[in-house]
């Protein structure tokens, strides 16, 4: 097996990428989705072992240099066993002494005759990482990269080559689109932004693994200098005006809290824990008075989304309530209403929440129970899609 | 929770074309040695005195030399501009990225300008709680001289989309007469509308497509372009 | 007389002495009781800060080390930021300039005890 240096991605892969086995890191525009490419090289050159790069958009030296900040030398393996094909100096009309040059960039045919040579001339089964695709096909023609990548494919396949593209899912056709995330490669991960009105989070999945079973998988990620790709567990905040139920609904979800509360009422924040559907998931509850707004703007840092808890019976709150979803700067994250307390004989349907707070139709109005439980799971569940859903449709452009 | 239009920051052309609504895409097309890059830095100007955020990509100019530029102008403040500089690394400039300048590998690597884009977008926006921004790039013929249409094309197609659904106001330059008609034709598509620069004899004069329903009378654009 | 009234007596005769900057008492909860000096800083997101201090602490000391915090301080450059409890409900946060006003704070928040123990 062939690690990617990306343990958590390892872990979804069964371990790496098996022999003679090709992957494609599928990155929608704006994510930082090259990183991923050149982990995985320099994870495997780390071990010694041999490797060939194609670098289409950047020449090698200052690329090299630039890497260096990620904690990665690849000056140090350069040589008979790490090979680079620099087609970018030459199509800028530069020199560039680390890589072989290759020219006719805008020739798909020169490509497969660089690539399948270096994969003989390497004389065992190696690494190819392609930076990108994308360049590739926007230099040669969409159909005529497609068709060079399934020859480059087959080739590894035959001589046990792994290769590993970078990709850039810019609005190409449809059908090409779709041919390389589903039909081309024996992986795709899928690396995409979580967006509102911008992308302010970044996650990989797996969409498939033809060797693994793929588990829907969604692992948010941040790129550390140094360090590369660094996983991270998403934080959700819990707000709401005073006694509307943040630190219960917190409890009925959470598989472990900690409440740090005087006299009942949450002084300083609640924190729990969940494992949904395959998703860590962080919470944290805030005061609801306003007493400590201060450290709405702490807690609610970094928030991916929020929720928004309100006493069903308690309409005078509402104001307070919009006004607390301000304070986190909570405007442009995905936010869930909760209206809780739903056992109450005077509490406000989800619907007439909806009228007198003036929420847009989109915006998820739940009704809960949290002391009992009801209702916080459903409430989770759209949270996590809203916040899922809308970087993956970030990409359809 | 709408905001309030963009004006351009040039008084010739909010007069005429008023404040332009959040999300509008601007095309700014002049031949060389036009005011096209005097007016763009005008219009980061007026950003600067109004507190909104810019983010420069430069693919002319290299960042360092940008600051400089910018760095005079009243209401300059560091916390609010971001700059994708397309070019130094193609020079050899292997400083370091700051929060100020940002480096993709060349204006080829669409990518990574694409990334730098939406790290600012995310800081102005989410972090420092800045709704309004600006998104400036000085040349696309500098682009377009390393991809083909189609590709700048797509390029423009994502990051139109992004200022639209950030609310932000997109202001493009590109040279007149470095392209052709069916380019420039093509690209057009993607804008809301066009502001167009020509210089007749020793006098520049300028015009606003798109924005009222017949083009706006061509006016002399005084020295400097404006105020 | 209450409660309220001696302690804010005992705030001003604190800070008039130059034991400290600022002075609040406040609960558990963090809603302030009185303070001294009465305006010139937000008291009552003083009171909450300092209360949300030591509750944190409490929490996080009784998780490691099975004990209750009796005195929180943060150092800064010139200021010391003092916060203590004050019998089961009340805490006493402060702003002083030495290391030893901090004692003088700690006696303080004794007194308060004593009162509310008596006043009650």
């Amino acid at each position: 097996m062939l690690e990617t240096g990306i343990p958590k991605l390892d872990k979804l892969l069964g371990g790496g990428i098996p022999r003679g086995r090709t992957l494609i890191y599928y990155a929608y525009p704006g994510v930082e989705g090259k990183v991923f490419g050149m982990q995985t090289l320099y994870n495997h050159l780390k071990k010694h072992h041999s490797a060939i790069f194609l670098t289409t958009s950047c020449s090698p030296t200052p690329l090299f240099k630039e890497l260096k900040e990620f904690g990665w030398n690849f000056f140090a393996y350069l040589g008979e066993k790490f090979r680079v094909i620099d087609s970018y100096s030459p199509f800028i009309g530069t020199k560039d002494e680390l890589g072989i040059p290759m020219d006719e960039t805008e020739v798909i045919e020169s490509y497969t005759l660089h690539l399948l040579r270096e994969m003989e001339n390497i004389g065992e089964p190696t690494l190819v990482v392609v930076d990108s695709l994308s360049t590739i096909m926007d230099l040669c023609g969409e159909y005529e990269t497609l068709e060079a990548v399934r020859e480059w494919n087959r080739y590894a396949k035959i001589h046990e080559h792994v290769i590993v593209y970078n990709f850039t899912a810019w609005p190409y056709s449809e059908d090409v689109l779709q041919e390389l995330k589903e039909n081309t490669f024996e992986a795709t991960i899928m690396i995409g932004g979580i967006a509102e009105r911008v992308i302010f989070g970044q996650y990989f999945g797996l969409l498939k693994a033809e060797w693994t079973p793929a588990e829907r998988k969604s692992v948010l990620f941040k790129v550390v200098r140094p360090g590369g790709i660094r996983v991270y567990v998403p934080k959700i905040v819990v707000t709401g005006p005073h006694n509307a139920g943040k630190s219960t609904f917190i409890r009925a979800l959470s598989t472990e809290a900690v409440s740090v509360d005087r006299l009942g009422t949450t002084v300083a924040l609640d924190r729990g824990h969940v494992e949904y559907k395959g998703l860590s998931v962080d919470l944290f509850g805030t005061p609801g008075q306003e007493r400590f707004d201060p450290l709405l703007k702490i807690i609610g840092g970094e928030a991916m989304g929020v929720f928004l808890v309100v006493d069903s019976t308690k309409s005078r709150d509402f104001v307070r309530a919009k006004q607390m979803l301000e304070s986190i700067k909570a405007y442009g994250l995905p936010f869930v209403v909760i209206a809780n307390k739903q056992d109450l004989p005077d509490a406000l349907s989800p619907e007439e929440i909806r009228e007198r707070f003036s929420l847009p139709r989109n915006v998820d109005v739940i009704p809960t129970i949290a002391s009992d439980g009801v209702g916080v799971f459903e409430a989770l569940e759209r949270l996590v899609d809203r916040i899922m859903e809308d970087g993956i449709n970030e990409g359809g452009v | 929770m709408a905001l309030e239009g963009y004006s351009l920051g040039i008084q010739r052309l909010d007069d005429v074309v008023g404040p332009v609504p959040p999300g509008t895409n601007i095309l700014i097309i002049g031949p060389p040695m036009s005011s096209k890059d005097v007016l763009l830095m005008q219009m980061a100007a007026y950003a600067f005195m109004n507190k909104e955020a810019v983010i420069f990509i430069s693919t002319n100019i290299p960042g360092n030399k940008l600051v400089d530029m910018l760095h005079d102008i009243d209401g300059f403040d560091e916390e609010k501009i971001g700059i994708v500089d397309c070019i130094a690394r193609t020079l050899g400039i292997m400083s370091p990225e700051t929060d100020l300048i940002q480096m993709a590998s060349s204006p080829v690597d669409l990518t990574g300008i694409g990334v730098r884009i939406s790290k600012y977008f995310e800081d102005f926006y989410m972090r420092k709680g800045i709704k309004k921004i600006r998104l400036i790039m000085n040349s696309l013929s500098t682009i377009l001289m390393y991809s083909n249409i189609k590709t700048v094309y797509r390029f423009l197609h994502v990051f139109t989309g992004r200022t639209r659904s950030a609310d932000a106001l997109g202001l493009f330059g590109i040279e007149s007469d470095m392209h052709d008609e069916q380019t420039l034709s093509t690209l057009k598509q993607l804008f809301d509308g066009v502001i167009e620069l020509k210089i007749e004899g020793d006098k520049e004069y300028v015009r606003a497509v798109g924005f009222t329903p017949k083009p706006t009378e061509w006016v002399l654009l005084e020295e400097g372009g404006g105020d | 007389m209450g409660v309220m009234e001696p302690i804010q007596k005992m705030l001003d005769e604190f800070v008039q002495r130059g034991m400290a900057t600022s002075i609040i008492a406040a609960t558990r909860d963090g809603l302030l009781i009185a303070s001294s000096p009465y305006k010139g800083f937000k008291e009552e997101v003083f009171a909450a800060m300092c209360a949300t201090l030591l509750a944190s602490a409490e929490t996080s000391m009784s998780e490691l080390a099975n004990e209750e915090p009796q005195t929180i301080f943060a150092k800064g450059e010139n200021f010391i930021l003092v916060v203590i409890g004050a019998g089961e409900n009340v805490i006493i946060g402060g702003l002083v300039s030495s290391e030893s006003e901090i004692c003088e704070v700690e006696k303080l928040a004794h007194d308060i005890e004593d009162i509310i123990k008596q006043k009650s």
